[in-house]
């Protein structure tokens, strides 16, 4: 009895000496350490091999726009620098947009840390976060979410987006066109002519009904102050210009030309919002589309040959806008 | 044998010893166990109403109406879980917080408990039959605005061609006295029809009442009696009997209005603190007909401090700005919250209402001479008597006169319409954070448009006829009192 | 005498196995997380701000990362050569600087260690919450942040007036820290504009007791915009203002009294700052 009393109290010692043991090894933090090192180095890596960069197609934050606007962006991981060109003028910027990445909250967080294409879409309400979290890895994609919704009231995580790796070189952006001058220029067949019709094709053989199109600059006055408040013009470099849609010259929309695209963007933050808001989303519900990117333009200016893209790079709406 | 004989003469031994037991507690038992007081003179009676005076739980209801907005960056977290379900007209609001309709319908309920177990008590009383007749017309006067609160709360609002088969509210006339009790909504009607009732026969009591009837503010009255029924009336569209007794209020009290010039320079000389406390106090304010005292803020959580989340909305604030030169002293009543950038304010009528809450006791009017005014002159508006526009030229005046500097009155030849417009806006401004705009949207039939970001399109809208404008039953009532489960509010 | 040794050896054992574990009840961590860790310079900037750090004990932080994210505010990180341009000619030359040189107590105890370059105004709500915008962050004691770094540009007047709206935000900052002076909201308790202000004139409000009409916004802002004005104006145009209402002299000889305290002479401060900006920008 005594020999079992004994072994007991050698049992507990034993327990109580050895259980500290475990403890310990639960909470390595050098291997957390590793684990995100690795985590960061692996993205960093991946980001920076993509010889024709990256295409991220930002979708509209309206759920009733069901499109995206094309962004190329090209990381260099040496120097922590990304390069974007993009339907925005200041794309074209020769200011160095810098990008972090952490992995030290867990999820791997990329950051636009400095001013660049995103946080001037962020303050134009285009996008809700400047830095995002990293969804996923694969060979040829990169899934991220922005990081907040946009509102102080809103969850947490934006609308998640795909990033997919270039094969070939993207040159939808390189050739910059007046395109104001080209749509509300004195002399410009476009500004001149009533009657201008936007044709467009879609990949799947659906052909919008023409749409007719007149423009109208904006005053030099207006521009001094689309410039200093309006954040699309401000932070993005968007040339803002008037859109009477199909005859109706009550309500104009507001238009917005960049080097080589025409792009509608609704804004709540001004008013009237029939210019701001309801004109330019009628206009993009009824050709499918925020944006459309220039191809070609004829010699005397009175023919805009337009096209658009899916998530991959490819064509998917493709037409004209002629002076008749 | 021996045994078993032994064991039933114990048994009847045991018996007897019983049945003489329980005979002598009978005396015993009539007697409570511990010492409470006995109810048994009109006196006593009178002090159970002291308690059954209901705190203004409805006051949540402001947070439903066009007169707040929401601000998620000067709103506590617990308000956002709190509140925001209400804000947003949603059923499934949280019960078991500091205020909301689960708090509104207990409150009035425990509070015509108390109205009829004075009514019932109170004939077997000792007491003169004045004191009786002073004790029983509060009491009535009491159940009749519990349940005339309740069934505008939970009710759609009163409509001559509907209100007979609208769902109302339960009316309690008797205690009951079963262990699970259980109750059936009446009809809208019935509950308008039982409440005029009581407050004529609440009125018929008190003027019996002679100096039994108490004239404390924290009490009904002859005059809140008629106020309650002016208010009843005018909810009703019964336009000539809202005049009759908002009339009646008028003729014993005249025309008495706040005086916020007076009140203002307590800002300077005090401050902020003060004057709020001082805003409510029946002692230098005849405007109070009667108010309620609560020992906390719970009631006013949702608009009444600086970060409770909800605050005088972009619309109605710009209503007190100066118009060509003529300021409205209503302005100096808000107070600014949070930064600059928020450009956001607080009404200070109530307390101090500082950051916490919990400790800060309030006093908020059941009547004012503004409202009944305000009444007086809207109903006649919309009445067909004869000197309709002189006579609400009157009410508004006076009210006028106190709030506006410099002060010019309003034109003379001034059309029906354009006074009737300036009585509403009127009626706003001057009641905002009472607790009464609800009522009015629900009677005005207006819709509301709620945001959750200031500037954007509306989150949600309560349209004119919605029927959300009838709170749901609160989820605790639906699981402790099974019937009113199949008897909920129609989605 | 076996028993009580025995008693003795197993006491003994359970105390020291009850006692092993107690050093490890605090997990053993011996190395940190460098959460925050600072990065090797790889441009003019980070250097910059390196050498800033060395000598003055302030990182200006103009990458935004993890470290800076707020669920609640929303503001934008100014571009790389905005935010150089004005690290080197505001943070550095225009504050740092000259408070290390003629107010080194104030520069030692006062200063904060973070200070975050913000390309626009500071917002609430969303990103796009209207004109209603902070000039700057000053709700912590360890940082501050300044907005409109984005219009940052080498021009005098731009940098002279950028700096006096520092020292307003860094006065809402000893604010919170120290509480305003005793008293100094009762001086125009009950006269306060709130958001009435955005319809007085700066001189109705110096009649009124306030520096500015933004002053007359709450006691905050009054406090702040006293300071801003002793940072704008010369002395004795700081007198000619005090003059025009007996309540301004008091609050200008408190908010005197309490940076003096705190080892700043801020009319000497502004007439300093008056000639760096003209040696910096000719």
């Amino acid at each position: 009895m005594k020999t079992i009393h004994k072994l007991f109290a050698a049992f507990f010692i034993g327990i109580g000496l050895t259980a500290c043991v475990k403890y310990k090894n639960d909470i390595n933090l050098e291997d957390a350490q590793a684990k995100q090192a690795a985590l960061t180095s692996k993205v960093r890596q991946q980001l920076g091999d993509a010889p024709n960069g990256w295409l991220l197609m930002v979708p509209n934050l309206d759920p009733t726009i069901r499109t995206a606007i094309p962004i190329v962006l090209k990381f260099d991981v040496a120097k922590g620098v990304v390069n974007s060109t993009s339907p925005f003028p200041a794309s074209l910027s020769s200011v160095p947009s810098l990008f972090e990445l952490s992995s030290a909250t867990g999820a791997p967080l990329l950051s636009f840390a400095t001013g660049s294409i995103f946080s001037g879409w962020y303050e134009a309400g285009g996008i809700t976060d400047y830095y995002f979290k990293i969804l996923s890895v694969s060979a040829d994609s990169i899934s991220m979410q922005p990081y907040r919704k946009g509102n102080v009231y809103a969850s947490e995580g934006g609308i998640p987006m795909v990033m997919y790796r270039l094969k070939t070189p993207a040159t939808w952006f390189d050739k910059p066109y007046d395109l104001k001058a080209i749509l509300t220029g004195k002399t410009a067949p476009l500004f001149n002519n009533a009657n201008n019709p936007l044709k467009l094709t879609y990949k799947d053989g659906y052909q919008q009904p023409a749409w007719n199109m007149e423009f109208d600059g904006v005053a030099a006055g207006d521009m001094a102050f689309w410039q200093r408040y309006v954040p699309f013009t401000r932070y993005l470099g968007m040339i803002p210009i008037y859109l009477f849609s199909n005859g109706n010259y009550t309500v104009p929309g507001v238009y917005y030309c960049g080097n080589n695209a025409l792009v509608s963007h609704l804004d709540n933050g001004f008013t009237p919002a029939p210019w701001f808001i309801d004109q330019p989303k009628k206009f993009i519900s009824a050709i499918k589309t925020d944006y459309l990117l220039v191809r070609n333009l004829s010699t005397d200016s009175a023919k805009v040959e337009l096209f658009a893209l899916d998530k991959y790079g490819n064509e998917i709406i493709s037409g004209t806008l002629e002076a008749k | 044998m021996i045994r078993t004989e032994l064991k039933i003469k114990n048994a009847v031994l045991y018996l007897f010893l019983l049945c003489f037991a329980a005979a002598g507690c009978k005396k015993f038992t009539d007697e409570p166990y511990d010492d409470r007081a006995q109810l048994r003179s009109a006196d006593q009676y009178q002090q159970v109403l002291v308690n059954a005076y209901p705190v203004r739980h409805d006051l949540f209801t402001d947070i439903l109406t066009d007169d707040f907005d929401y601000h998620a960056q000067l709103a506590q977290a617990s308000s956002v879980s709190n509140f925001l379900p209400i804000f947003m007209w949603k059923d499934d609001y949280p019960d078991n917080i500091a205020a909301g309709p689960a708090n509104a319908y207990a409150e009035y309920y425990a509070k015509i408990f108390l109205a009829n177990l004075a009514l019932e008590g109170i004939g077997a009383a000792t007491g003169s039959d004045q004191q009786k007749a002073a004790v029983k017309g509060e009491a009535l006067l009491i159940r009749a605005y519990c349940h005339f609160i309740l069934v505008n709360i939970f009710g759609q609002h009163y409509n001559t061609a509907t209100s007979g088969s609208n769902l109302g509210v339960p009316l309690i006339l008797t205690n009951a006295k079963g262990n699970i009790n259980t109750y059936k909504r009446n009809s809208v009607k019935e509950v308008y029809d039982q409440v005029e009732a009581d407050i004529t026969n609440g009125l018929e009591q008190l003027k019996n009442g002679g100096s039994y009837v108490s004239v404390n503010p924290y009490h009904f009255s002859v005059a809140t009696g008629n106020a309650l029924m002016a208010r009843v009336k005018l909810y009703k569209g019964e336009w000539d009997q809202a005049v009759k007794y908002s009339d009646a209020v008028i003729k014993e009290k005249g025309y008495v209005v706040r005086k916020l010039s007076e009140d203002i320079p307590y800002l300077q000389s005090s401050g902020m603190l003060f004057f709020a406390t001082r805003y409510m106090d029946p002692s230098s304010h005849p405007n109070i007909l009667s108010l309620s005292y609560n020992a906390t803020m719970g009631p006013l959580t949702p608009t009444g401090y600086f970060i409770c989340g909800f605050f005088p909305s972009d619309s109605i604030v710009k209503q007190y700005n100066a118009v060509n030169g003529v300021s409205d002293l209503r302005q100096r009543v808000f107070t600014s919250v949070g930064t600059v950038i928020d450009v956001r304010v607080i009404a200070l009528k109530f307390a101090t209402q500082a950051n916490s809450p919990s400790n800060t006791p309030i006093r908020v009017p059941y009547f004012n001479m503004e409202e009944v005014l305000l009444t007086h002159a809207e109903a006649l508006l919309r009445s067909n008597a004869g000197n309709a526009v002189q006579a609400a030229l009157t009410d508004v005046e006076a009210i006028r006169k106190e709030r506006y500097l410099p002060y010019k009155p309003l034109d003379a030849a001034i059309t029906k319409d354009a006074l009737l417009n300036v009585v509403m806006l009127e009626r706003r401004k001057e009641l905002i954070n009472e607790g009464l705009r609800w009522y009015d949207i629900k009677r005005l039939n207006l819709p509301v448009e709620h945001r959750l970001a200031r500037g954007g399109a509306p989150d949600d809208v309560l349209k004119a006829n919605d029927l959300r404008k009838a709170i749901q039953i609160p989820r605790q009532e639906q699981e402790r009192n099974a019937p009113i489960a199949s008897e909920l509010n129609p989605r | 005498m076996k028993q009580v040794i025995k008693l003795f050896i197993l006491t003994g054992l359970v105390a020291m196995t009850c006692l092993s574990c107690l050093k490890d009840k605090s997990p053993a961590i011996t190395d940190t997380i460098d959460y925050f860790a600072i990065p090797k310079p790889v441009n003019g900037l980070d250097s910059l701000i390196d050498t800033i750090q060395h000598t003055y004990g302030l990182r200006v932080i103009y990458k935004f990362d993890p470290r800076v994210i707020d669920p609640t505010t929303f503001f934008v990180p100014a571009s790389y050569d905005k935010a150089k341009g004005y690290t080197k000619y505001v943070v550095e030359k225009m504050w740092l600087q000259p408070i290390s040189i003629f107010a080194p107590d104030f520069a030692k105890n006062q200063i904060p260690i973070e200070f975050l370059t913000v390309g626009t105004a500071i917002h609430f709500n969303s990103i796009s919450s209207g004109g209603a915008a902070g000039a700057g962050l000053n709700a912590q004691y360890y940082r501050l942040g300044m907005g409109d770094v984005n219009s940052f540009s080498i021009n005098r007047a731009w940098i002279r007036e950028h700096i006096n709206i520092l020292y307003h935000e860094h006065a809402h900052q000893l604010d919170h820290k120290f509480g305003r002076p005793k008293g100094y909201d009762q001086v125009s308790q009950g006269t306060y504009y709130d958001l009435q202000f955005q319809y007085k004139t700066d001189d109705q409000a110096q009649k009124d007791g306030f520096f500015r009409a933004y002053g007359g916004y709450q006691p905050v802002e009054d406090f702040a915009t006293t300071v801003e004005a002793i940072m704008r104006f010369p002395k004795d145009s700081v007198m000619k203002i005090i003059a025009k209402n007996p309540k301004l002299e008091v609050k200008y000889k408190m908010v005197n009294a309490f940076y003096l305290s705190k080892g700043i002479d801020l009319h000497m401060m502004q007439v300093k700052l008056d000639s760096v900006v003209k040696a910096l920008v000719p």
